[in-house]
């Protein structure tokens, strides 16, 4: 038994994350964090409360030098088919049942009871621990497009939801038709200021969006795939030990 | 007549079930998720007209063009910019704090003037009928700092320095500061420029390409954009240096050599290719010839570097049977390195005939000076700021009576700290034009505060790196947050109260006749459907059409030029390579150090921006205390367990550290990061970490006589 | 008369109790380990929950495996509940009431570290208002509430035959027609108390991401909301057991005969027997069959001391077989071995509430993360704490002025 079984939806974000070109420079954390109105925190290198919806991760292949070997990983949430998070809430402020297949966050809604903190392997989701505070003035800075979360609630990665809304806009304004954007039309604030251009940002099932072919690459795979969370993150390296580092294998299947 | 008790009762407890029959008791209820959201303490969002302006990042050294999101005419975030070259809308973490920083706790808010130990604000006035004052007493002796590396700014601080009577205008040391050595004892004009998107094969000796070194955005850019993503790659990247470090990660190479071996790494790549049969007119090629055999043979640079054989002489085959080859020298911290390394990296480019060839290394022209009596870049970047400060300190060279800090912080962000500082406390007359309460700031007499990105006019101009000359624009779009000025205005006011004629009033003067001579440049275009890689590539340069270029560039545009000066003795200087690389030397209990930086920890002169204190991972900094990297083989040879706390002594002073065993660091080396350690600022700064720059000491390079500092012995305990 | 006197008529009918000096004494002492509790807790309220030990990776932590266990051990009062009125074994009439009080203290209590534990507790009630179905927690919010109500209506009668109050003839006449319908009570808790010690074990069992908790199930229940219950109900009459041992103890009088307690203990060790047939099939099932499948193997659940395989075999070993023959063969008669077995019992699911909080939030599910230490820090011990001293206070004033041993007067005749 895996959750209760979800929609497909006919139009799918998802993300493609090519690992070999990330420099672990931290831009898409540091766009995430003023895109969504994270405040700061001075105390942030305390990684078990700080927030940061976009995080890198270092990974590495465990062998010693010269052998040794880096790379960087992001990790948005990601926006599983099947969000093991979801199910769980028990008052519905986390759901996933609108177009586009974003697991939302309703922060009116949520009590904090943290339970779909504890169901989520890939710790995408952060609690309010304290109030936020910004230093002084810094709150002018504040967008306009995200709330601001009191403490208390749960929030994550909305894939940028409400550039998805500006980008609908923008498309019915040009006598376009919404449901059907253009490749790079919505695409999240990570995305968009990477400058190693890593990632890549679109609808999964459109064939006229680049990531649609991107995610059939013989490269690809999702973080912990075999749990059935089905990610709409979909990562790329041509190194085996880090398509590896993606999901838990046995010994007797480490030889395929 | 009136309500009994009995009819009040029963008014209210009918009222009360009735209520409860309306939709008001479930509205209210439902309505509590909404008070609760918004407390009065929980700011609230700004509201208004979305829209969207552009200008260019001065924190970022990278230099990329910005998009800024405006509500209300309140600038909210930064992006890339898609339509300038050096971002393509990329953006960097520093880059990207340029709105929120205007709001940094660490702003100086007003003119200060020091007072026994602390501040007091004083009005622009009295701060600059001071200065007037002091600067008239120092004629003749003063001195200049500046850490702006690419602002017309420098144009109207050198005139004025210079017309004061200088004792020196110096620039923070950097790549452009070795790079411009190195050039000039080649015999070569111009400024090194490195056309990234149409090279295929790219050796990186040292330089952290994508994070610090040059314009880093735009190199990322270049280097993604030969990459599409799930493809096999059409460009090969080889990285030299003593870690894999955020170049190396993505590199599809990484040979381990430490930052002291850098030109012999490049020299014995040369004995490959001249054993190929590479050859070249350049001068200076048949002694070059003679010290490359005699020294840098395969089993030289073994001894010297543990580099094998074939790992060098496949990296020679690489280069030359490359179409597009180029060779890129830098620190892998983005300073010290000395100009040896360089020219030897150069030697290359000019063996496999890359200079001034597309997808090569170009020597990009500098662009007119406006301001009568200022000084060139190249002029500027002769001195040698930590070689002037140590003779200071050691008496040997008498200190300026007065000192102007323009952008720079030179007690934070230069090597051997103590020394410095000894120095610029004999300096008795200190001014210091920063933004932020830096540790430079907090030594000074008098605090100057400079307008920030968005609050002023500014240019960049070929920042150091771009592989084309280019003219980018600063444009305010608001109000000073705080009582600050633009520098470059505060000392055109100063100039005319100490009666000294700089032609101008204002600064926005100089700007428009930067962009007015611009405009009679030949070659000249605005970057807009066509980029300058594509036309150094063959495609031919749009005409500038005339009487536009200011509102082009208001827009966010970039002037850009392809082209290179005439050389005409260009050549090798193998006397003095002969002299300045050598095989660096380890020995006994001490280690290398291997410093690295990265943008999200700032620059000296920003600190760590308040957000990008979230990127830094727990590898690096926890709590108060950084962390230094090695390998395990090098933990055990110093008898140190992972998570030990360590002393690490150098330059006559030590840091304290945490061990991080990280493999990818070469073995004899200790890596460790820079931008910490701060003494000033706020507290996303203060206190965070050590300064580790200030365990490298300054020696002077064999040859060419400039300070070095790129890679130094330290002890661990 | 004197106030000491007047306190002495509270007394239940021919009983004696301590002198009213030592009463108060203990109630001091409790009350300043509870006013401690009670200023960590609006100091939590105040500055939000920054101020615990609590964080991303546990988002349950102490709070949580106190609730847990809590709430376990104090199943004692449906399941008693269910056999002495639905089953009708008569002879736990001996020790219903002091189940019952057991089980108000302890819902009460994890109802006051719940309200904590929530992020915006002024919200708690949208779980009502807003329920998600599918949700564990969802049933666990309705059925600890229901349930609470419950044991508050079972509570009520007991208070009111204090012997002052049964003298007033309302009050004597609704405790008698609460006894009445006694019964349907019983059988409500016992349905509600069931089903959201199941969804207790349910929460973790449907952690699908989590491979440490998550177990396979029967119909849309994993395996953790059935083992939940039996772990339940097995250690909630040793608990019982060990109450009431320990308020002999000191009291220095004698409350119920051995004869109950033992029965007691023997209903623990029956279920406990069970509970250790399904917890061997469940952990071998999730060896062999949920780990494989996650590319986990048993080895990596385990990490240092505090998610030390010691403590798997702790549960599973010491304190399962051993105590089922404790509680189920002769050795029962001998109190050290009776005690010692119930005490087993217990610690057995306290670890088993412990290790599916926290080691299943501890296990690195991604290969390129860490296990993470978690360790409480003042603010959840200080509460935790209060809740203890306010069971304590709650069990004292219930001991002193009502008459919940029947067989104490009789047991204490000279």
């Amino acid at each position: 038994m895996s959750g209760h079984s979800f929609k497909e939806f006919p139009i799918t974000w998802g993300m493609v994350i090519d690992i070999d070109k990330c420099t672990g420079c931290g831009a898409c954390m540091a766009s995430c964090q003023t895109e969504n109105n994270v405040n700061p925190q001075p105390e942030a290198t305390n990684k078990l409360r700080s927030t940061s919806w976009m995080l890198v991760y270092e990974l590495t292949n465990d062998k010693a030098f010269p052998d040794h070997d880096v790379a960087f990983l992001p990790r948005p949430c990601q926006q599983c088919g099947n969000p093991p998070c979801v199910s769980v809430c028990p008052v519905v402020a986390t759901d996933k049942n609108e177009d586009g297949g974003i697991v939302s966050q309703i922060y009116p809604r949520c009590i904090g009871c943290r339970y779909c903190v504890a169901a989520c392997p890939y710790h995408v989701r952060y609690f309010g621990w304290y109030d936020p505070i910004w230093p002084e003035g810094m709150t002018k800075t504040l967008s306009p497009l995200t709330s601001v979360r009191p403490r208390g609630v749960v929030e994550k990665c909305t894939f940028c939801h409400h550039r998805w809304n500006l980008a609908k806009d923008a498309a019915r304004a040009a006598g376009k038709d919404p449901e059907d954007l253009e490749d790079g039309a919505y695409v999240t604030a990570c995305v968009q200021n990477c400058p190693s251009g890593a990632l890549s940002f679109g609808d999964l099932k459109n064939p006229k969006h680049k990531v649609h072919e991107l995610i059939k690459s013989p490269y690809a795979f999702r973080l912990l795939e075999r749990l059935g969370t089905k990610p709409q993150v979909y990562y790329i390296s041509r190194r085996e030990w880090v398509r590896k580092l993606g999901d838990n294998y046995l010994k007797s299947e480490k030889t395929e | 007549m009136g309500v009994d008790r009995r009819a009040f009762l029963g008014l209210v407890a009918g009222g009360a079930v009735g209520t409860m029959f309306t939709p008001i008791p479930w509205k209210l209820l439902d309505d509590v998720s909404i008070w609760t959201q918004n407390w009065p303490w929980i700011p609230k969002v700004p509201k208004g007209q979305i829209d969207y302006v552009t200008t260019t990042s001065k924190l970022c050294p990278a230099g990329e063009g910005l998009k800024i999101m405006r509500v209300a005419g309140n600038p909210i975030t930064a992006s890339g910019n898609p339509a300038h070259p050096l971002s393509s809308g990329g953006v960097s973490a520093l880059a990207r704090s340029e709105v929120y920083m205007l709001y940094s706790p660490a702003r100086v808010k007003s003119p200060m003037k020091k007072s026994g130990k602390a501040f007091v604000p004083i009005t622009w006035e009295q701060a600059l009928i001071e200065m007037a004052d002091k600067l008239g007493a120092a004629k003749g002796s003063v001195a200049c700092i500046s850490g702006d590396q690419s602002g017309t700014v420098n144009e109207v601080l050198s005139a004025f320095v210079g017309k004061l009577g200088t004792a020196g205008y110096f620039m923070m040391p950097s790549e452009a500061t070795t790079a411009a050595k190195g050039m000039q004892v080649m015999g070569g004009k111009g400024q090194a420029g490195y056309d990234f998107e149409n090279a295929d094969t790219v050796l990186v000796l040292g330089a952290d390409i994508f994070e610090t070194w040059g314009t880093s955005t735009r190199n990322r850019k270049a280097f993604s954009a030969k990459r599409p993503v799930g493809v096999k790659p059409a460009s090969n990247y080889i990285y030299v240096g003593p870690t894999r470090n955020n170049t190396a990660a993505v590199c599809d190479q990484w040979i381990p050599a430490s930052a002291a071996d850098l030109g012999v790494v490049a020299l014995g790549i040369a004995w490959h290719l001249i054993k190929a049969g590479a050859t070249s007119a350049a001068p200076g090629f048949d002694t070059l010839r003679a010290v490359v055999n005699g020294g840098f043979g395969p089993d030289d640079v073994k001894r010297a570097t543990g580099i094998e054989p074939a790992v060098l002489a496949g990296v020679a085959k690489a280069l030359a049977s490359s179409k597009a080859a180029m060779v890129v020298t830098g620190s892998p911290f983005g300073q010290g390195l000395g100009a040896g390394a360089f020219m030897a990296g150069m030697a290359l480019n000019i063996l496999l005939g890359r200079i001034n060839k597309p997808g090569g290394v170009y020597a990009l022209p500098e662009l007119a000076t406006v301001v009568p009596g200022a000084m060139t870049r190249e002029a500027m970047l002769k001195a040698d700021l930590p070689g002037f400060l140590k003779a200071v300190a050691d008496g040997k060279k008498p200190a300026p009576k007065a000192l102007l800090v323009y952008d720079a912080n030179p007690a934070y962000g230069l090597p051997e700290a103590a020394t410095m500082a000894k120095a610029l406390e004999k300096i008795p007359y200190k001014v210091s034009f920063s933004s932020f309460m830096d540790e430079t700031a907090a030594m000074c007499d008098l605090v100057l505060p400079n307008s920030l990105t968005l609050e002023r006019y500014d240019d960049v101009v070929t920042p150091y790196g771009s592989g084309f000359c280019i003219y980018s624009l600063v444009t305010p779009y608001q109000k000073p947050v705080h009582d600050t000025r633009p520098t470059g205005d505060v000392i055109l006011a100063l100039a005319r109260k100490l009666s000294i004629e700089l032609k101008f009033d204002n600064f926005l003067q100089v700007l428009k006749e930067k962009v007015a001579s611009l405009a009679k440049t030949s070659g000249g275009f605005v970057a807009k459907d066509v980029m300058p890689w594509q036309v150094a590539a063959g495609k031919p340069a749009p005409a500038l059409a005339g009487g536009d270029l200011w509102k082009a560039l208001s827009a966010g545009y970039a002037w850009t030029m392809v082209g290179s000066v005439t050389q005409t003795g260009l050549g090798f200087a193998p006397e003095v390579l002969a002299k300045a690389v050598k095989p660096g030397k380890t020995s006994g209990k001490t280690v290398t150090l291997a410093p690295y930086a990265q943008l999200r920890t700032g620059t000296p002169t920003t600190g760590i921006p308040c957000q990008d204190l979230t990127m830094v991972p727990d590898t690096e900094l926890l709590g108060e205390t950084t962390m230094v990297r090695m390998g395990s083989a090098t933990a055990k040879a110093l008898g140190v367990k992972p998570g030990a706390m360590v002393k690490l002594t150098g330059a006559g002073t030590h840091c304290k550290a945490q061990v991080h065993i990280f493999e990818s660091v070469m073995t004899g080396v200790v890596s460790a990061p820079l931008g910490f350690g701060h003494t000033a600022f706020d507290i996303f700064s203060k206190g965070k970490g050590a300064n580790y720059l200030a365990l490298l000491p300054v020696t002077e390079e064999p040859g060419t006589g400039m300070s070095m500092w790129a890679a130094a012995e330290v002890k661990i305990a | 008369m004197s106030f000491i006197d007047i306190e002495k008529n509270w007394y239940p009918e021919g009983v004696t109790r301590c002198g009213l000096g030592k009463f108060m004494g203990w109630l001091g002492f409790l009350g300043v380990i509870a006013l401690f509790g009670l200023i960590a807790m609006l100091v939590c309220f105040y500055y939000g929950l920054g101020v615990t030990g609590l964080d991303n990776y546990f988002g349950f932590g102490l709070w949580i495996t106190f609730d847990l266990a809590v709430i376990a051990l104090g199943a004692g009062a449906f399941f008693t509940g269910l056999i002495r009125y639905i089953i009708g074994v008569d002879e736990l009439k001996n020790i219903i009431n002091l189940t019952v009080i057991k089980g108000f203290i302890c819902y009460s209590g994890a109802m006051l570290i719940l309200s904590l534990d929530v992020g915006q507790p002024i919200r708690s009630w949208f779980g009502y208002w807003h329920p998600n179905v599918h949700s564990m927690l969802t049933e666990v919010i309705f059925c600890i509430t229901c349930y609470l109500m419950v044991l508050i209506i079972e509570y009520v009668p007991l208070i009111l035959e204090q012997k002052q109050l049964n003298k007033i003839p309302f009050l004597h006449n609704l405790a008698h027609q609460m006894h009445v319908v006694m019964p349907l009570f019983a059988g409500i808790g016992a349905f509600l108390s069931t089903f959201h010690q199941g969804s207790l074990g349910g929460m973790y069992g449907v952690m699908f991401a989590r491979p440490y908790a998550f177990r396979e199930g029967f119909f849309i229940w994993p395996w953790t909301f059935f083992l939940f219950v039996l772990s339940a109900i097995s250690s909630g009459p040793c608990l019982t057991v060990l109450i009431c041992g320990f308020m002999e103890k000191l009291s220095g009088r004698k409350l119920t005969t051995y004869r109950i307690k033992s029965l007691m203990a023997k209903i623990g060790g029956t279920m406990l027997l069970i509970y250790m047939v399904f917890k061997y099939l469940d952990t071998w099932a999730w060896i062999n069959g949920v780990l494989p499948r996650a590319g986990l193997t048993f080895d990596q659940m385990f990490y240092g001391l505090v998610y030390g395989k010691w403590l798997f075999f702790t549960e599973i070993v010491l304190c399962l077989p051993v105590p089922v023959i404790f509680l189920l063969t002769p050795l029962r008669k001998k109190p050290a071995f009776m005690y010692t077995g119930a005490i087993l019992a217990c610690l057995g699911v306290i670890i088993n509430r412990y290790v599916f909080t926290v080691q299943a939030l501890a296990q690195p599910v991604l290969p390129f993360t860490k296990w993470v230490v978690y360790s409480p820090n003042w603010a959840e011990w200080a509460t935790s704490g209060m809740v203890i001293a306010y069971g304590f206070i709650i069990m004292s004033l219930s001991y002193r002025y009502l008459p919940i041993f029947p067989q104490e007067v009789g047991l204490n005749k000279k």
